[in-house]
């Protein structure tokens, strides 16, 4: 039989092909009607809109009463990377409604009076670290928090979403990272974590929510970060993970798909697009002689902001996952995640596609909240005294690679300040590169 | 049956008068506040009282399934639910038909598909206890109707790619050592759309947990299967990646080398590429036999090949070109 490129049509390429023509009209559109400099965040609308939907909520929004918290971080963290998180006026706020989802016997729910659960838990921790006060830090009370994280360990290494819940990847991530914000990272929270990770890591190279399934954008976030955090990325095979990831930023449309031959979606510019700085950390994790590139760009910064400006932007406010879609609070934090991600490289050069007000602040691969409020996190609870738990002192930090990443990023940032010259505040490839998306 | 509601308000009911609804706690700086639809804070609030009371009794169930309605993600309902299943011996054939509207309305869903798995795995261990001879056949049957299910899911909703489903599928799969039967059904998906990555994902799963440690047989087998995949569709890059998963370096693998009719293969997509642009997986596992073959410049024109056509991964290829002398 003779090798057909194409072969027959499918499902597969029908909602492909459609996907691509949506994207590349808008390209065309753009290009036809903008000087590239033009090419801009808009800001204006995003900010009015996210302040809206942080107040208040229509009825629509009834089905995602068990993820309150998630909102209150998906909020507040797309207004701090626009620079727009007004701390004065909101954290006070934040830390009131957070403390009234947690839970007598440690953790965060949904909502009031729901029962405890690792991913709102993550979302409630990560608000109130980007509230970043110390009113909002005090909100936790870590010593039933750390017997939640312990409860919710399973006996295949993973961890439980909640009481007689499910296990998978996601437990993992939310368990690890809000042990690790909260300095209470220990050798036995960690016990069978590496191991159960490592199962997950697929044939295909990127990581399954369990054992047995397929390579995922979010899933693969979830265990690299939490391995990465503990300095335990050497569990994973890296190669085959970077050489998975790599394939899944779109040819044509410049943003990541989150599996193979799936559609392209904004949110995965985060969960994809971290990837390859927790990579090029994994790697030095691991050491050897190989040498590693100056920076972690294995992918296209370019054309995933190209598509995330052009596509993705919704014109009453908001981001989306596609065009065609509406905008939502969870797809805008995830696409300007993704975009903050791609804007800086490892030294802390920048790459910013349009107008160069399109910078966002940067953000902290492990956590995802503002590296200057994870540093200032950090500070107040290495300033406390060790937690007391059953008459014994907790031997649980950060976890090494957390720490390591984010000292690398602050030395190189003031490296910048001292040299700082008006174009190395622009970047040195700032400015419109649209050969790319070809 | 427990998931029939009325219309009437819970403060209306003669049943319900001996309880106090109890009202959410926002406190006074409430975020993210949904204007609840009507009748949810009601209902709500009869849940919260009834946890309060740690009740588990037939209205309370009947009380969750109204939760559930308003809100289907609220998994402390679900998880409410399962205690009173648990503490009422409820019938659970009636509870799987309450879950068959969820798993195909809300697909992505994971209370609903977490709930349907425990349901699954109780149903069964019921049998196991009472069914004496014939369990092991009812308890077949189940598991046989479960996949059907999972199939009609997918179905109904023109998603093969649903991964909650598919996580459950291979649950009944594991926990009914069900994996020998599977392939076919494997390739009956493949053979509907063969850039299905999920069925792909499928099937190495079921090979690996059916033909494990892999027989040169077998290997031959799945390779070829990718094979024919590839000439069917070069441009798949499922097909490609099910090749790699057993060619190279690690566990049941061979190298690249090993199978002569691979390089031919490479050299005749890379031909019949060239009028109409490239295949970039040809050209990468064209790159990965000449590494293995140890031909380093042949890999290192291929990789440059790479970064010239497919630009966006163009710092990548001029990595693994960087690697070729040094490792």
């Amino acid at each position: 039989m003779a090798v057909q490129l194409e072969g027959e049509a499918t499902l597969t390429s029908e909602d492909q092909h459609s996907t691509e023509d949506a994207v590349l009209a808008l390209f065309k559109h753009a290009f036809l009607n903008n000087a590239a400099q033009d090419i801009s965040l808009q800001r204006e609308l995003h900010r009015a809109w996210l302040k809206k939907g942080l107040v208040s909520l229509p009825p629509n929004f009834a089905g995602l009463d068990a993820s309150r918290p998630w909102f209150v971080f998906w909020i507040t963290h797309a207004l701090e990377l626009l620079g727009d998180y007004d701390e004065p006026h909101w954290s006070y706020q934040v830390a009131g409604f957070i403390a009234h989802c947690q839970d007598p016997t440690g953790g965060f729910a949904g909502g009031p009076q729901q029962l405890p659960h690792l991913a709102p838990t993550y979302a409630a921790v990560s608000a109130l670290v980007v509230a970043g006060t110390e009113a909002a830090y005090k909100v936790v009370d870590r010593k039933a928090m750390y017997g939640f994280l312990m409860r919710m360990k399973s006996p295949d290494g993973g961890f439980k979403m909640h009481d007689e819940g499910e296990t998978d990847m996601r437990g993992c991530y939310c368990a690890i990272a809000t042990a690790s914000m909260l300095h209470m990272l220990s050798d036995e929270l960690l016990e069978g974590v590496p191991e159960y990770i490592s199962r997950c890591q697929t044939w295909e190279g990127g990581i399954a929510g369990e054992e047995g399934l397929e390579a995922h954008g979010g899933y693969s976030y979830c265990g690299l970060a939490a391995l990465c955090i503990a300095g335990k990325a050497d569990a994973l095979d890296l190669h085959s993970f970077l050489k998975w990831a790599v394939h899944k930023q779109m040819s044509h449309e410049g943003g990541f798909q989150g599996r193979a031959n799936k559609l392209v979606d904004s949110c995965y510019s985060f969960w994809q697009g971290a990837i390859f700085p927790l990579l090029h950390e994994a790697f030095r994790q691991k050491g050897g002689s190989m040498p590693l590139p100056d920076d972690h760009c294995w992918f296209s910064p370019q054309p995933l902001q190209m598509y995330l400006l052009l596509a993705c932007q919704h014109p009453n406010g908001g981001l989306r996952d596609k065009p065609g879609k509406s905008a939502d609070f969870y797809h805008t934090c995830y696409a300007l995640s993704g975009m903050a991600v791609s804007q800086y490289d490892v030294q802390g050069n920048t790459s910013i596609v349009g107008d160069i007000h399109n910078l966002l602040e940067r953000t902290d691969i492990y956590y995802n909240v503002l590296v200057e409020k994870a540093e200032r996190r950090s500070a107040y609870f290495n300033s406390l005294p060790p937690l007391e738990i059953d008459g014994r002192s907790l031997q649980g930090g950060e976890g090494p690679g957390a720490v390591a990443w984010r000292k690398r990023v602050l030395a190189s940032r003031r490296v910048q300040e001292v040299d700082a010259s008006p174009s190395s505040a622009i970047g040195r490839k700032g400015g419109y590169a649209g050969g790319d998306v070809e | 049956m427990y998931g029939i509601s009325e219309d009437r308000p819970y403060s209306k009911r003669e049943e319900w008068k001996d309880v106090t609804p109890v009202p959410q706690k926002d406190g006074p700086h409430p975020l993210a506040v949904i204007k609840y639809p009507p009748g949810f804070e009601e209902v709500h609030g009869y849940f919260r009282a009834i946890q309060q009371r740690n009740e588990t009794s037939l209205r309370a169930l009947s009380l969750t399934a109204d939760v559930i309605e308003n809100n289907s993600a609220n998994y402390t309902a679900w998880y409410y639910r399962r205690r009173c299943l648990k503490e009422l011996d409820s019938d659970l054939d009636e509870e799987r038909v309450f879950t068959n509207k969820w798993a195909t309305d809300c697909p992505k869903n994971y209370q609903v598909w977490y709930h349907r798995r425990w349901l699954i795995s109780e149903i069964a261990e019921r049998k196991r206890k009472e069914a004496g001879a014939e369990a092991d056949k009812h308890i077949q049957l189940l598991a046989r109707q479960e996949l059907e299910y999972h199939l009609d899911c997918m179905q109904v909703n023109s998603d093969y790619k649903n991964y909650n489903g598919w996580s459950h599928r291979q649950f009944i799969l594991q926990h009914f050592n069900l994996w020998h039967e599977e392939l076919p059904f494997v390739e009956r998906l493949l053979s509907e759309d063969i850039r299905n990555n999920s069925a792909w994902n499928h099937r190495y799963t079921v090979v690996r947990n059916q033909s494990w440690p892999l027989s040169d047989e077998i290997r031959k087998r799945e390779i070829k299967f990718a094979m024919d995949a590839i000439r069917a569709c070069a441009n798949n890059e499922c097909a490609w990646n099910y090749l790699s998963a057993f060619l190279g370096e690690g566990n049941c693998k061979v190298p690249w080398t090993a199978e002569p009719e691979v390089e031919v293969l490479c050299r005749e997509v890379i031909d019949v590429a060239a009028q109409h642009g490239t295949c970039r997986m040809a050209l990468q596992a064209m790159a990965s036999i000449n590494e293995a073959k140890g031909d380093v410049q042949a890999a290192a024109a291929l990789y440059s090949q790479l970064e010239e056509v497919d630009r966006i991964r163009a710092k990548y290829w001029a990595w693994r070109a960087s690697l070729l002398g040094a490792v």
